[in-house]
């Protein structure tokens, strides 16, 4: 070996051994990364066939003028038989949906309608969670995660519709599509277990109660659809978003108010 | 009167189980004419936690309840009532899960919210293929002898 050879920053031999080094480390970068990518691929695949998918938007039409007061009833009932819950008529009593009577003191007239959850576009809930248990699904549902809920309440101050509820006890016999626990709050999911089963051919509990042959109150579909129903009627004859002054833009719209 | 009824069976229950030295090993319940689980024993035992987990999120989150790995396909086969036999809850450390965590000195929580019942009844297992996962579909391969004799006591020794 000469002199010269050794000044040489870096001698052939060396820098061959480094740039195989680099190559061979690269090679193996990419054997470990693309397992990654391709289980991720994976896993977004089987998600995005499940059910929630981005390009829908979950809503419903409450025509309140095709709705009696019993017909609302009957939206509560069906809403408890399917998720199990009961109310006794307190306050801080479970309250997935509820029975609003308007009365205009003017006029004497008055109106019976359906509350719940309004699956907002922004919902403040969400906003307001300290643990990221409330959240909005893809597809537009606005869920709490109650395996990480801690029951803070945040979300129901938050909630400009008073539309969840705490629960302040044990509970027993819970129904299999709606897991329910003390410590938790809870609200409408839009019966999210049927949706995932039917897609857009589901029709919540609430909304099967009072559709019938003669009549259709409730019309269950996805916003971002032209051609679904919800949208038909909406462009024909529009609708009332609840408080709309606060821009949340809600996923439930109400005819008649 | 009633627990003079009950113990002579939970004894027997006891003297059958194997054990090693004076430890009684569980005993697990699961459907008679089963080949298998959603995956092989020894991976369920070690890993069924996980596999819950991912799909629990899965499901609440996406919205993809067509996973193998569900609570409701776990309960549905491992929870069913034998015929003429006494309605077991979670609670009861007969449970299929109770079995093993009380054994393991683990605690979960699932059933504080979960129902504790299948979804189900035995002789239908066979026939809701599009809800019902993997383990069901194995089910279906003799829905009589799933009516007729549901369960069968097997210890993890076996």
């Amino acid at each position: 070996m000469t002199n010269n050879q050794i000044s040489q920053p870096g001698s052939i031999p060396s820098s061959d051994s480094r740039r195989s080094f680099l190559k061979n480390s690269a090679a193996i970068a990419s054997v470990f990364v693309a397992p990654g990518v391709i289980l991720y691929k994976a896993s977004h695949a089987t998600s995005s066939k499940g059910a929630a998918a981005r390009t829908i938007r979950w809503g419903m039409l409450i025509d309140t003028n095709a709705m009696t007061e019993a017909d609302v009833d009957n939206c509560v009932s069906a809403c408890q038989r399917e998720h199990g819950w009961k109310s006794n008529g307190q306050p801080t009593d479970t309250q997935w949906i509820r029975k609003l009577n308007l009365l205009d003191s003017e006029t004497g007239y008055k109106k019976s309608l359906p509350m719940m959850c309004q699956h907002c576009e922004d919902p403040p809930c969400v906003d307001v969670c300290p643990t990221g248990a409330s959240f909005k699904r893809a597809d537009g549902i606005v869920l709490v995660d109650r395996h990480i809920c801690i029951g803070c309440r945040y979300c129901m101050m938050a909630c400009p519709y008073k539309a969840r509820s705490f629960i302040h006890e044990n509970i027993k016999n819970q129904t299999a599509v709606a897991p329910r626990g003390k410590g938790t709050v809870e609200s409408c999911t839009l019966c999210v277990h049927r949706i995932d089963s039917d897609g857009a051919n589901a029709v919540p509990a609430c909304a099967e109660a009072v559709n019938s042959a003669a009549k259709k109150p409730m019309v269950f579909g996805d916003l971002n659809d032209p051609d679904s129903e919800i949208s038909k009627r909406l462009a024909k004859l529009g609708a009332l978003k609840v408080r709309a002054d606060l821009d949340l833009n809600p996923g439930i719209r109400y005819q008649g108010l | 009167m009633l627990i003079f009824l009950i113990s002579p069976d939970l004894l027997a229950a006891g003297t059958e189980a194997s054990s090693i030295g004076n430890v009684v090993l569980p005993r697990v319940i699961t459907p008679e004419n089963v080949q298998q689980c959603v995956e092989p024993t020894d991976i369920m035992r070690r890993d069924h936690m996980k596999f819950l987990l991912q799909q629990r999120d899965a499901t609440v989150l996406d919205g993809n309840r067509n996973g193998k790995y569900s609570l409701t396909g776990c309960i549905n086969c491992h929870a069913q009532t034998p015929e003429n036999g006494k309605l077991v809850r979670s609670g009861d450390p007969e449970y299929f899960c109770t079995a093993c965590h009380q054994y393991t000195s683990v605690k979960i929580d699932c059933f504080e919210c979960h129902s504790d019942r299948p979804t189900v009844p035995a002789e239908q297992l066979g026939h809701s293929l599009d809800t019902q996962q993997s383990l069901a579909r194995i089910v279906s391969t003799n829905h009589d002898g799933v009516h007729k004799k549901l369960l069968q006591q097997v210890t993890l020794g076996d």
